[in-house]
């Protein structure tokens, strides 16, 4: 109810770039070091939050394998 | 209620989990990176900026994502230790254990991005705020409990032991919370928040959330992604496991 | 057995061992001294400034001296097999947890909070804080014990266990930290305690409860290991 009433008149098609060009994008008032960096890292912990896995699992199948053949 | 028995003896068996979670994963996963790429690049070009903070309001949209999922994320931690600890699930053990690492880099990420904010805001990178504090416990709570189940050799000690301490844990954050909320309030009183907005426009709000669920989606599919990893490795010597390593089919 | 006489045998048994070792008592009371008193020597000797943090002094040094103390709670049971007999006992084993856990805070907490006056008035605390101290440390210092015991119940049988237990518990300690140091800087500008007090009293009850029962859970899961 209080999302409704707020969300009233609101198209999330229509929103503005805030930024004239790609280095005002950059500089974002002077704080484009601050916020790029805390973006960059985001980008960095769930990459590597994401890749966790994929490791993990090529491990351990490697690891499977190894003892199947041992096995024969 | 047969049906919530059948469901829950289901997703108890190793192999079935093992199947489901694929599906799951990869579900979960095809909802977060759209949402995560739509929501970084609303929040950082589309969203206005604040009209105290400037730009620097814009780390919001990660901010406030990594703690909620952080806080989240541990309390779901705890649910799989009770689960794990009254039925005595494998699969809940598997699930607890990997809750860890990844709340406690959510943890660490909402507390860099915080301290990152702080200091075009307050002029520090690191100001002892309420919340930031109590973020910063949540993270030793994480770390200790990673600590103490890679102490165990044996993996079943490991997640009990593990899901008591996360029990001991819930029970005991909103006190933490709460008590550092009033030691900051005597310390430090009216000084404005990073994330208190009184109103907070739709403009601002509605990439907000697409990152919140973004978020939870990624976790949700990390989580079930190592969890059933995780799986394999504890069942290596059952016969699914086996059959699945003979098919080539891991 | 009944269940008193089986808190007394209890209490005898860990009176004796504190009798027979009185290092056990001894070395967290040292600690608690030497801590404090790094911090004029660290900070400044002016009265002000010590007075200033005398409450949160105290109060972290016998946070310390509680973890100090904490990994030979269960290790002596545990070495000696008394846990073992413990756990097939038909006693419940969360209420032998329980008095065993308020023995131990009586015999090893007791002399620090006797201690803390005097410490008191080497940081210059204004004497009139002396009782707010105290009581405190009274209400707070079974709490910290009780929390304690979960943390060495989950790493008795471990190597390494003594940095993995601070890791687990100090978290776990914020809030008495908090309310009790409040407590005492509330003391200081004269301001009512009561509030403080009750909080940490609502804390203990909590844990008397909660704790007892976890540390009795995790004393049979790493009775597995």
């Amino acid at each position: 109810m209080i999302a409704s009433a707020a969300v009233d008149g609101f198209d999330p098609w229509s929103q503005n770039m805030q930024f004239d060009s790609f280095s005002t994008w950059l500089q974002m008032g002077g704080h484009g070091g601050y916020v790029f960096a805390a973006y960059g890292i985001a980008f960095a912990v769930l990459v590597y939050q994401g890749l966790a896995p994929l490791r993990k699992r090529r491990a351990l199948r490697r690891r499977l394998m190894a003892s199947l053949e041992g096995e024969r | 209620m047969g049906w919530l028995a059948t469901w829950y003896h289901r997703w108890a068996s190793p192999p079935w989990f093992y199947q489901m979670s694929g599906r799951w994963t990869r579900g979960l996963m095809g909802l977060a990176l759209p949402l995560l790429c739509v929501g970084t690049l609303w929040g950082l070009a589309f969203a206005p900026a604040d009209y105290q903070q400037g730009n620097s309001f814009r780390i919001i949209y990660i901010h406030v994502p990594a703690a909620m999922v952080a806080q989240s994320g541990y309390i779901l931690m705890a649910s799989a230790g009770l689960v794990g600890l009254v039925w005595r699930l494998k699969v809940a053990d598997v699930v607890l254990r990997n809750c860890a690492p990844i709340g406690a880099a959510m943890t660490f990420l909402a507390l860099a991005t915080g301290s990152i904010w702080g200091k075009p805001t307050w002029g520090a990178w690191w100001v002892w705020d309420a919340r930031i504090t109590s973020m910063l416990v949540l993270l030793m709570l994480y770390l200790g409990v990673m600590g103490l189940g890679s102490a165990f050799r044996n993996e079943q000690a490991a997640g009990r032991a593990s899901a008591i301490l996360a029990l001991v844990g819930v029970v005991n954050i909103p006190i933490i919370k709460y008590s550092v909320e009033w030691w900051y309030s005597l310390h430090q009183p009216a000084t404005f928040r990073l994330t208190e907005k009184p109103a907070m426009p739709v403009e601002m709000w509605a990439p907000l959330l697409v990152m919140v669920l973004g978020f939870y989606a990624f976790f949700g599919a990390v989580l079930l992604a190592r969890s059933r990893v995780d799986l394999l490795d504890r069942e290596r010597r059952s016969r699914w496991v086996r059959s699945l390593v003979a098919e080539h089919a891991i | 057995m009944g269940l008193v006489p089986l808190a007394g045998l209890i209490c005898r048994r860990e009176w004796l061992l504190a009798v027979r070792s009185p290092a056990q008592v001894l070395n967290p009371l040292v600690f608690f001294v030497l801590v404090i008193a790094m911090f004029p020597l660290g900070i400044s000797p002016a009265p002000e400034v010590l007075a200033r943090i005398a409450g949160g002094v105290i109060w972290v040094a016998a946070l310390l001296a509680v973890l100090l103390s904490l990994e030979s709670l269960f290790r002596e049971d545990r070495d000696e097999g008394v846990l073992e007999q413990l756990l097939v006992s038909p006693h419940p084993l969360p209420f032998v947890v329980l008095v065993k856990v308020l023995v131990y805070a009586l015999l090893v907490g007791g002399p620090l909070v006797l201690m803390s006056p005097v410490l008191g008035l080497m940081l210059s605390l204004p004497p009139a804080t002396y009782g707010t101290l105290v009581a405190a440390l009274l209400l707070g210092m079974p709490t910290l014990f009780l929390l304690g015991s979960v943390g060495a119940a989950l790493t008795v049988g471990l190597r390494r266990g003594g940095l993995l237990l601070v890791l687990l518990v100090l978290p776990l300690y914020v809030p008495v930290l908090v309310f009790a140091t409040a407590a005492v800087d509330a003391a200081q500008l004269g301001m009512p305690v009561r509030g403080h007090l009750a909080l940490l009293g609502a804390l203990l009850a909590l844990m008397l409860v909660v704790a007892p029962v976890a540390a009795a859970g995790a004393l049979r899961v790493t009775s597995e290991e």
